[in-house]
């Protein structure tokens, strides 16, 4: 599933190249390649960290035997890694002591993201940064979750009064908690996604998988919908990090019962079928991946979000302002864009709550605030805020 | 110091740990603070843990590393004691497990007395973002933006 000729060669962009060539699950000649010369270390480490690549990027100059590599930067990125080592530690045990208790008081909780995504990606707990622990949870077992929470010492994240935090459950996706003493933030989930983005991905209980994590079982969901999430949060943040692209790349070339006809009509149910194709074309084309599936018709429009990825990847670009307009188009169906507008124009956000706390009678004021809060932002309170997930994700 | 028969059981409610490899991580929830220990101590810990005697965790720390049973005597009390003061563990009640603590054959690891290290620094990884190495610029990076998820 791998080999060929790769379009992000000869660039011109010498440190993206070197990020690139840490992504990859092969080596493209059977052999780590050496190290370039004349690298502006600077950048490679600032792209590094903005594009989630300090653990891959610290194995593969392991790999080539830090020939080149200067000293500080060989000592700064050995201190990061081992920072990722043990935050990523920490994390995936206080997520399986959560498991722990929420399974104790009969709460069926799967866990995402995280160290499930470098697991089942790479293999390797240590081969990506995260800083947050993802739990989805039936509808239902919402408010006793959030209460087993409590008793294990997790507060919201987010301060609100009763009100909003029932307004909150009811119009929203997930809720964040955290420790007093700071440990990772736990993002408790009913949905995948947020309503906002107009894709709900519900586990396909036939294909869930187990899996161990640090010896103790885990129920998963099953790659193609683990793939389906990968692309799907992907695209809702403008897929600005590398890391996303490495995480399908592995997840294609070493997950070889990937069942192609599930992942595609799972992805066109949902109208996220863009979505997946795109990930799967960034993964091609920098990564020299390819799905073990038929050759699919061209899509033009999917080739045209590939390249304006790409091309902000190599510059190290910031993401556009309008974000939204990029989401648009990674969806298919007139529908879901239709309503991801509706929507973002009208559910209220934290913001909104925090701004005027409502009492129960009068939540529905928070709808018809919205807009109005919107234009006083002007086109970029389409923005999604801390909580929709695309700054802090 | 702890006696031969003195058994302890981890803090349950506070504290959490696994084994990464040959590596037990112990977190302390409520502190936040994170404890690894390797070899030896990874041996101590698991033995403690599981609710054998210091004696006999001693005794199999002799056994499989080779050294005098004084030696180890002194290590494990003295790794008992580290974990104590940390509050990770708490004298255990009930019966003690009736199976001796198992010591393999040679594993080839040289011996040193087993040590728990301390993280205290971890709500601080968790939160910010370490500044860059001093290059050809000076760091620039600012806090909480280093790509994780």
């Amino acid at each position: 599933m791998t080999g060929g000729s790769s379009a992000s060669r000869d660039s011109g962009h010498p440190e993206f190249e070197l990020l690139v060539e840490s992504a990859r699950p092969r080596f493209v000649a059977g052999a780590p390649a050496p190290i370039p010369h004349g690298l502006d270390w600077s950048r490679v480490l600032d792209r590094a960290l903005d594009q989630a690549m300090v653990p891959l990027l610290h194995r593969r100059l392991a790999e080539a035997g830090w020939e080149g590599v200067p000293g500080e930067v060989r000592s700064w990125l050995g201190d990061r890694s081992e920072e990722n080592r043990r935050r990523n530690r920490l994390l995936t045990i206080e997520l399986l002591a959560l498991l722990d208790r929420l399974a104790a008081a009969g709460i069926d909780a799967i866990p995402f993201k995280g160290p499930v995504t470098a697991h089942i990606c790479y293999g390797d707990l240590d081969a990506r940064p995260f800083g947050d622990i993802d739990l989805l949870v039936a509808p239902g077992d919402v408010r006793a979750a959030i209460r087993i929470m409590a008793g294990a010492g997790y507060d919201p994240l987010i301060p609100l009064s009763a009100t909003q935090r029932a307004a909150f459950l009811r119009h929203r996706t997930e809720y964040p908690l955290q420790r007093p003493a700071r440990g990772g933030i736990v993002d408790l989930h009913w949905e995948i996604f947020h309503r906002q983005f107009c894709f709900r991905l519900e586990p396909d209980q036939s294909r869930m998988r187990d899996l161990r994590l640090a010896g103790q079982p885990v129920r998963t969901m099953g790659s193609e919908d683990h793939l389906l999430v990968l692309c799907a949060h992907a695209a809702k943040h403008l897929w600005v990090r590398l890391e996303w692209v490495a995480a399908v790349g592995w997840l294609v070339d070493r997950d070889r019962g990937i069942d192609w006809d599930i992942a595609e009509s799972r992805a066109t149910a949902l109208g996220g079928r863009r979505m997946l194709e795109l990930g799967l074309a960034l993964a091609e084309i920098l990564l020299d991946v390819r799905a073990d599936r038929p050759p699919r018709p061209r899509d033009t429009e999917v080739e045209a979000l590939r390249d304006g990825v790409l091309a902000r990847l190599r510059e190290g670009a910031a993401p556009p302002q309008d974000w939204w307009r990029f989401y648009l188009r990674t969806r298919e169906r007139r529908r879901d864009r239709a309503l991801f507008l509706a929507r973002t124009a009208v559910i209220p956000t934290i913001g909104d709550w925090r701004m005027v706390d409502l009492p129960p009678a009068l939540r529905g004021l928070h709808y018809a605030l919205r807009p109005f809060r919107l234009l006083g932002r002007g086109i970029r309170g389409l923005a999604p805020e801390a909580e929709d997930g695309a700054p802090r994700s | 110091m702890p006696g031969p028969d003195a058994r302890y059981s981890v803090r349950g409610e506070e504290v959490a740990a696994k084994v990464f490899d040959d590596e037990v991580v112990v977190v302390h929830l409520g502190t936040c603070t994170y404890y690894s220990a390797s070899g030896s101590g990874a041996d101590a810990w698991t033995w403690i843990e599981r609710g054998h005697p210091v004696g006999e965790v001693a005794a199999a720390m002799a056994e499989r590393y080779g050294i005098e049973a004084a030696r180890a005597v002194a290590d494990v009390a003295r790794f008992v004691d580290q974990l104590l003061a940390e509050g990770l563990v708490s004298p255990a009640q009930g019966e003690a497990p009736g199976i001796r603590p198992p010591a393999p054959s040679d594993n080839g690891r040289e011996y040193a007395a087993p040590e728990l290290h301390a993280y205290r620094d971890m709500a601080d990884l968790l939160a910010l973002d370490p500044p860059l190495p001093e290059l050809d610029r000076p760091a620039w990076r600012t806090a909480g933006d280093d790509g994780r998820e």
